[in-house]
């Protein structure tokens, strides 16, 4: 799997479950939580999809603003836990 | 030190401002002198948080700063501040001698005799009385009531320092007009609240109309505190250090408060405080060697000349005044001026 | 002298005058040798309030470093045990110490009949100083070893010096251990722009400290929190209102203050406060209010809740994932505030307004943000009517809510009362709004050359104007 598959997904999620807006036109570099399209506490459930879709645990201190606010920094975490 | 690189030039903003500072401390210093910040700014702090203190002593050192001399000053609680009339007292002493005195009121609300000695020796350290008198109560004697007086005097660093405890703020208050211009505003917007008293320029006050508090829960109050009350060792410690303060060239005068009627009638148990107050009284006072006026041997003041059941109205006050005058005239000789 | 030394309290010229001496001895010694004179710092900084404190600690980083090396070298299930291990033996240390009232035991009270002084006795079991503090630092230590994201310390000097450090000792911040660590280790230079910017946080952490909040603390008429119902709505908001500009700049003075002596070290400390006068949602507060003890909450309350609770249903609209994690994360911090039943009630209320936006964003179609001044003003108002139970017990509490809905004249308007506090406020804002661009107090330093020379010699001023009368009144923070 690849960064962009991980990203289509993950952009997937977040405007279906987070965002409640299929249509958001989410962009890769765009802020979520400094913006306040999303907040902190949404990332507990950025944290358990990736579990779930993708078997990656990213541990609770790494779900903070400055390490998961766009599309581009979440996707390349759990890519880097993916290969690890 | 390799961890430490620290270049110059360094602190350039810190040490301007600090500089500005100094001028402009400077510049409120010179201000402060003048007779200008005297009328612009009228109150002035030394540290204290009691109401009448800053003034009295202000009233004070306008007296002797204007040439003025003053021999005598009285101090006490409230009752001294309101029932004290020093040109009273002044005249009468002078129809019974031919003799001139000045005289000043100290009185502060709320003064026991623990603080009584120590702003005594301060007194005559910076004004030269040669007569302190000093009127006190059963009152003054217990515990439970105005402690809060004796600490905020006695905590400032003024009062500290002028009894040899060295302190920058003592210094400050005693030497810098500026630092005491400064936190004579703090104190005057403070006055402002707490609606103090006017302050003659002889330190007596006068209490104006009814008293809102009815009879009869001031009678409940004052009975109550004084069943509970004991004359503790501590405040006849305070006294005892007052009067070893007596001497040739100071004289130590003690005067009893006078009692409201109101209170010889009173509960058995508050009508025995007397008799035992006033032999201690006596018994201190003739150990010392210091002349003592028992005010309820002396005048019967009836109630109409009382504002509430502590204090003297003005007519009261007059009463009062003209019989320690007549007192003084018998025990006490002015200094012939040098 | 012995009095200029004891109780180092943060704001005492005793503290500056101790910080001067380690600064000193600290940069001459080589760089090998200075963490051992911070951590020997540190002991003598708690000796200065009693020496069963610097005991305390001592034995509390011995145990702390084994626990540690214990979780460490053992595999799951004696794992699992060594942390629980470690972390009931730090909780129950706290709630000794913090909860109990030590005085009520036996083997106490018999000493006390026994004549034994107890002014000295009283001391010793006081609450040690920063325990509430460094049993969190602990705590997360020992579960960042568990879960493996930090190795395991075997030095036992940068062990202690993580617990007992002694600017952040007294009141935080919560500093972690990995980010503690790498600052011991790593090269220490303090050059002209790194004690600008120390002596500017102890600067503005000053005037935070005795200009703003001392001043607040002096005019607050007593009544209106001993007996709220004597005053009406307009004193009681105006004051509440005062009330949290002042423990605000009473925290956030202090962390700044704290922050700043660390500099002087070259070592940086995590910001505690970042302009929270200015939050836009209730989970905006607690992002920049008091932050070392939010970021401890949700990383090893919140989160784990809110993981464990997703992992059984992982819809983020079914109601009880919203909920139960802030209400049991805010509960915990009130439990951490106070043995009191109002800091509970405290706790369930900030959990329930935070629950209740969480619901309302998640029905919320791609949230757009509200009105920014609105949002601010709301969320302000809210935090100041919930956080009323912090100050006062539950009956007080009670009678200081019933008191909004008691329309009546401004009792305590008068110029000597509100003047000041008026200053000090528009002061606190003043240096906010100065802070938000960068979030930190260099802000200032953009300011023009005569502003700041402006600025600091007035605030050096006020500074000496404010420590004349008063001693400065111990931060609230340091009880907790």
């Amino acid at each position: 799997m690849d960064q962009n598959e991980i990203k289509a997904k993950l952009r997937k999620f977040i405007c279906n479950e987070i965002l409640n807006n299929a249509e958001y036109p989410l962009k890769d570099d765009e802020a979520l939580i400094t913006s306040g399209l999303m907040d902190s506490f949404s990332l507990a459930q950025v944290g358990v999809f990736a579990e779930l879709e993708f078997n990656v645990y990213i541990p609770d201190p790494e779900l903070t603003v400055d390490r998961m606010n766009t599309l581009d920094d979440m996707s390349a975490r759990i890519l880097e836990k993916m290969q690890a | 030190m390799k961890s430490l690189k620290i270049t110059a030039p360094f602190g350039e903003i810190f040490l301007r401002s600090v500089l500005y500072l100094l001028l402009f401390c400077a510049a409120l210093e010179l201000f402060a002198r003048t007779p200008a910040a005297h009328i612009f700014f009228p109150r002035e702090s030394y540290g204290t948080s009691h109401p009448h203190f800053e003034v009295q002593l202000r009233r004070l050192r306008d007296r002797i700063a204007a040439g003025e001399q003053v021999d005598c000053i009285f101090i006490g609680n409230s009752q001294v501040l309101y029932g004290l009339q020093p040109s009273v007292v002044e005249d009468a002493y002078h129809e019974q001698t031919g003799k001139t005195i000045h005289c000043q009121n100290f009185g502060l609300g709320g003064l026991t005799p623990l603080t009584a000695g120590p702003l005594t020796r301060v007194l005559i350290k910076n004004f030269h009385p040669s007569l302190i008198v000093f009127e006190t109560g059963v009152l003054d004697y217990s515990t439970s009531n105005m402690e809060g007086t004796d600490v905020s005097i006695m905590s400032s660093p003024w009062m500290k320092y002028q009894l040899g405890v060295f302190s920058v703020d003592g210094w400050l208050y005693e030497h810098s007009n500026g630092f005491r211009l400064i936190f004579g505003i703090d104190r005057a917007i403070k006055a402002i609240e707490e609606n103090d008293t006017e302050i003659e320029a002889d330190g007596h006050s006068t209490l104006m109309g009814q008293t809102e508090t009815p009879m009869e829960d001031q009678l409940k109050h004052f009975e109550a505190s004084l069943e509970a009350l004991q004359i503790t060792e501590r405040h006849v410690g305070g006294l005892k250090k007052l009067l070893s303060i007596h001497s040739k060239q100071v004289q130590i005068i003690v005067i009893e408060t006078p009692t409201h009627p109101v209170f010889y009638a009173s509960k058995r148990k508050v009508r025995n405080l007397y008799p035992d107050f006033e032999k201690m009284l006596v018994f201190q006072t003739s150990q010392a060697g210091v002349p003592l006026w028992l005010s309820r041997e002396a005048l019967d003041l009836p109630a109409e000349t009382w504002h509430d059941l502590a204090h003297l109205n003005e007519d009261g006050a007059v009463l009062l005044s003209r019989q320690l005058g007549q007192f003084l005239a018998t025990v006490y000789t002015p200094p012939t001026s040098p | 002298m012995t009095d200029f030394f004891s109780n180092l309290s943060i704001t005492t010229l005793g503290f500056f005058a101790f910080v001067l001496i380690t600064f000193g001895i600290y940069y001459l010694v080589p760089r090998k040798a200075q963490n051992l004179v911070l951590l020997l710092a540190s002991l003598v900084f708690c000796i200065t309030w009693n020496w069963t404190f610097a005991l305390i600690l001592v034995v509390f980083s011995i145990i702390n470093y084994f626990l540690a090396l214990q979780i460490d070298s053992s595999q799951d299930k004696a794992r699992l045990r060594w942390l629980w291990t470690g972390i009931v033996l730090n909780v129950s240390a706290l709630l000794f110490y913090k909860y109990f009232d030590q005085s009520q035991v036996i083997f106490f009270k018999a000493l006390f009949r026994l004549g034994v002084t107890p002014t000295q006795l009283e001391l010793s079991i006081l609450q040690p100083i920063g325990i509430s503090f460094y049993v969190l630092q602990a705590i997360s230590y020992l579960v960042d070893i568990f879960r493996k994201q930090i190795a395991v310390n075997r030095n036992f000097l940068e062990v202690s010096l993580y617990l007992a450090y002694f600017p952040k000792l007294l009141a935080g911040p919560i500093e972690r251990a990995q980010n503690f660590f790498d600052q011991l280790r790593a090269d220490r230079v303090l050059d002209n722009q790194q004690l600008t910017d120390s002596l500017l946080k102890i600067f503005v952490g000053l005037s935070r400290k005795i200009i703003i909040s001392d001043t607040i603390l002096q005019t607050i008429p007593r009544g209106v929190f001993a007996n709220p119902s004597a005053y009406s709505i307009m004193d009681l908001v105006f004051w509440w209102f005062a009330f949290g500009v002042m423990v605000y700049n009473d925290f956030a003075g202090y962390t700044s203050i704290a922050r700043g002596v660390s500099g002087l070290f070259g070592i940086q400390l995590s910001p505690n406060f970042e302009q929270p006068f200015f939050s836009t949602s209730f989970l905006d507060f607690w992002n920049r209010w008091h932050m070392s003890l939010s970021n401890w909450l949700r990383d090893y309350i919140y989160l784990p809740v809110s993981r464990a609770m997703l992992r059984r249903n992982p819809s983020g609209r079914y109601l009880p994932n919203l909920i139960v994690p802030p209400l049991v994360t805010m509960l915990v911090s009130g439990i951490w505030h106070g043995a009191a039943i109002h800091f509970i009630l405290w706790g369930l209320l900030n959990g329930a307004v935070q629950a209740w936006e969480r619901v309302q964003k998640s029905r919320r179609k791609s949230a757009a943000p509200p009105l920014t001044k609105w949002a601010i003003i709301g969320t302000i108002f809210v935090l100041l009517i919930i956080n009323v139970p912090f100050k006062l017990d539950i009956a007080g509490a009670l009678a200081f809510w019933s008191g909004l809905f008691r329309w009546g004249p401004f009792q305590t308007f008068t110029l000597a009362t509100t003047l000041k506090p008026f200053f000090v406020i528009a002061l606190s804002f003043y240096l906010d709004v100065k802070q938000l661009p960068e979030r930190d107090e260099r802000g200032l330093l953009r300011l023009p050359k005569a502003t700041q020379i402006f600025l600091l010699a007035a605030g050096l001023f006020l500074l000496f104007l404010a420590t004349r009368q008063q001693i400065a009144a111990p931060f609230i923070y340091q009880e907790f």
